[in-house]
């Protein structure tokens, strides 16, 4: 899907933050320890029902209590597995490549909803920074926006670390652009594919 | 009670089956280029539903058997 030209060249591949990463799977990932360390305590230390409760429905007797509730945990654990692997997914493909022809953003908006648009560089006319709360000020990422001539969608960056480095790489990787065509021709299209 | 374990696994392995078939497909579809991480995680990914889906089939097995 992301097919490079010839002598294309990638100057550098930006993706969020990976605080935003962590801060999305944290509790997740502690579901996933808390099941790890109840399947571990439920297979390896035995243990048995009140009698108060045996008392009451004494069919918990015949089940076999342990092994149920480490199936019970398997199966919780597979699903969160699943789960990580989506948001994971999400946020790996969810990518901008800036090469030394255009900027490129592959987005997977859902499980069956892809994006990938592209900006030449020829056609980007401004690029806003916007940095703004306290996280991304300590950690050093926000959004940064490329403003384009003609038919505009909307290019934003969001949540990239570094973004001043990353807008100084597009308008380097401009310049040089400008420079080995010797001039704005206008020719470069700005490209939005949408896929189900 | 065994058929309703039963078929939470089946329901359960089918979701991660379908899961799993939709991440590959989409790595293989945007194709990132210079990209040797997607490799290593698609296989952690790929054995850690291996491992658990196993693990659970195991489980089942030993409820039925015992």
């Amino acid at each position: 899907m992301v097919k490079l030209r010839e002598n294309e060249k990638i100057l550098q591949i930006k993706r969020r933050h990976i605080a935003i990463l962590a801060i999305e799977l944290t509790p997740i990932a502690l579901f996933f320890i808390a099941g790890v360390i109840g399947a571990v305590f439920v297979f390896f230390v035995p243990f048995s029902l009140p009698d108060t409760l045996t008392d009451i429905f004494p069919v918990l007797l015949e089940m076999k209590l342990q092994l149920i509730l480490l199936y019970g945990i398997l199966i919780a654990l597979t699903l969160v597995w699943q789960i990580t692997f989506v948001i994971f997914a999400n946020y790996y493909l969810d990518c901008w490549i800036v090469t030394d022809e255009r900027t490129i953003h592959t987005e997977l908006k859902s499980l069956f909803n892809r994006l990938l648009s592209t900006v030449p560089h020829a056609r980007i006319q401004d690029i806003t920074v916007n940095v703004s709360g306290i996280m991304p000020t300590v950690l050093k990422y926000g959004d940064l926006q490329i403003q384009t001539a003609g038919k505009f969608h909307e290019f934003i960056f969001r949540q990239v670390p570094d973004p001043y480095k990353t807008k100084e790489v597009i308008f380097r990787a401009q310049k040089e652009y400008f420079r080995k065509k010797g001039r704005f021709d206008g020719s470069g299209e700005t490209v939005t594919e949408v896929s189900g | 009670m065994n058929a309703v374990l039963i078929a939470i696994y089946f329901i359960t392995a089918l979701i991660s089956i379908k899961v799993g078939l939709l991440v590959f497909y989409h790595f293989k579809k945007f194709d990132l280029p210079d990209d040797e991480k997607a490799a290593r995680f698609l296989s952690i990914y790929k054995w850690g539903s291996v491992i658990l889906i196993s693990a659970s089939f195991l489980t089942l097995m030993a409820m039925i058997i015992w």
